[in-house]
């Protein structure tokens, strides 16, 4: 199910997304298709016009449980920040939402006043996942295609970022916890759905974090000592 | 309680990291899981990754501001800390530690050295709340602050902040909407 390789652009597509199936989104926030015959990497990503390297980094990030950081210049930056903003767009707009909704109906057979309280905290949640987004969306992308196109208008750095840049799956984690181990209630196929899902999206949101603070950050503040080089 | 104990080897060197690793994992009268920490820039992030309960580490890696920071920090306080000592080192730092373990060690010792800190752990108490820490569980949920609950139980500040810490490390639950969530489901606190 999820085999640990590092991957590389002659491996086959196919190979990649059945050996770790959490591929898939992978490819849907490139906006790759299906249909990926026996294409290897590197045949996929130029027909979709993705830039081999990054996938790949990303992927291996995916596949490789390690902290590693990694810098790595020769990114795509465009590609990066498309791929983490449609990202946020696949949680915000997609994930989230449909949780909440299974939560709801799952929740719904079980007459108790904790109910509310679950949704409450689903609710809050969903608000601070809005704002660490929004906050990545007006404040950090920005600051690094200015960067790349070296044109940074403001004071900020990326380390600012990476100092308050919190784990934001961990709330949704303990909410799981709570609710396998101190929620007395009955299962039935909606609850076990809602807590699958609960499960696939942590790890998700994770994967996603471990992008910007393994591979992001490290890349930007080697680029950042560049420009402050260039510019002594 | 078959509880596995979570062992953690933080080691710059590769031969002394994996032969602890190779002589942990034989000792098999103790019931645990051991793995190794690389790439040790941000201790705290891959202590919350992997949630150690026993932390071997080179103390090149943990001077002694750090360790004492984590140390007070609820979210590891409850990690017990095993210097590695391969070299010599300043007794003030060792003494922090709750155990050393040395390259001079053969297996039966350090197996007895883990024992010491891993009893605790079996005992099923450490997972259920005292009658006082679910009257602290009971305030927070009630939104009331370290002060206003120490005034409330007659105690003081520390000693609630003591409690709470506790409390999150036998709950695993660290945020104050987790904790109205368990009071709500254990029938501590009554919602309309």
């Amino acid at each position: 199910m999820n085999k640990m390789t590092k991957y590389n652009s002659l491996d086959l597509m196919s190979d990649l997304i059945t050996e770790n199936y959490m591929m898939l989104n992978i490819l849907s926030r490139f906006a790759m298709p299906l249909g990926i015959g026996q294409k290897t990497i590197r045949q996929f990503c130029e027909l979709n016009d993705v830039d081999t390297d990054t996938f790949l980094q990303i992927v291996n990030i995916a596949a490789d449980n390690s902290e590693k950081k990694i810098v790595n210049t020769n990114l795509h930056f465009p590609s990066i920040l498309r791929f983490l903003e449609n990202s946020h767009k696949y949680f915000i707009e997609f994930r989230l939402p449909m949780i909440y909704d299974k939560l709801k109906i799952a929740l719904k057979e079980q007459t108790s006043a904790i109910n509310k309280s679950i949704l409450n905290y689903f609710d809050q949640y969903l608000m601070e996942v809005n704002k660490h987004f929004d906050y990545e969306e007006r404040k950090v992308f920005p600051y690094i295609r200015e960067l790349i196109n070296n044109t940074p208008s403001n004071k900020y750095n990326i380390s600012i970022f990476s100092r308050q840049h919190d784990h934001i799956e961990i709330k949704l984690m303990e909410l799981k916890n709570i609710i396998i181990q101190y929620y007395n209630l009955q299962t039935s196929y909606e609850l076990n759905d809602v807590l699958l899902n609960i499960f696939i999206c942590a790890d998700d949101l994770r994967l996603h974090n471990e992008i910007e603070n393994r591979l992001l950050v490290p890349t930007i503040i080697e680029i950042e000592s560049k420009s402050q080089t260039k510019k002594l | 309680m078959n509880y596995k104990v979570r062992i953690a080897i933080a080691e710059p060197s590769v031969i002394i990291r994996t032969g602890l690793l190779t002589v942990l994992k034989r000792l098999t009268s103790l019931s645990m899981e051991v793995f190794e920490l690389t790439e040790i820039d941000n201790l705290e992030v891959l202590l919350i990754k992997h949630r150690p309960d026993i932390l071997i580490i080179n103390p090149i890696y943990l001077d002694s501001n750090t360790l004492s920071a984590l140390k007070h920090n609820n979210r590891f306080a409850s990690i017990k800390y095993v210097a590695l000592q391969t070299t010599m080192l300043n007794i003030h730092l060792l003494k922090q530690y709750d155990q050393i373990i040395n390259t001079t060690l053969n297996a039966e010792q350090i197996k007895e050295i883990i024992s010491k800190l891993i009893v605790t752990k079996d005992n099923a108490s450490s997972f259920t709340l005292s009658e006082r820490e679910k009257d602290i569980v009971i305030a927070i949920a009630e939104g009331l602050t370290n002060k206003e609950i120490a005034d409330k139980l007659h105690i003081s500040t520390n000693t609630v902040m003591t409690h709470r810490k506790n409390i999150s490390n036998k709950l695993n639950i660290h945020s104050p909407a987790g904790l109205i969530l368990y009071a709500i489901a254990n029938k501590l606190i009554e919602i309309n």
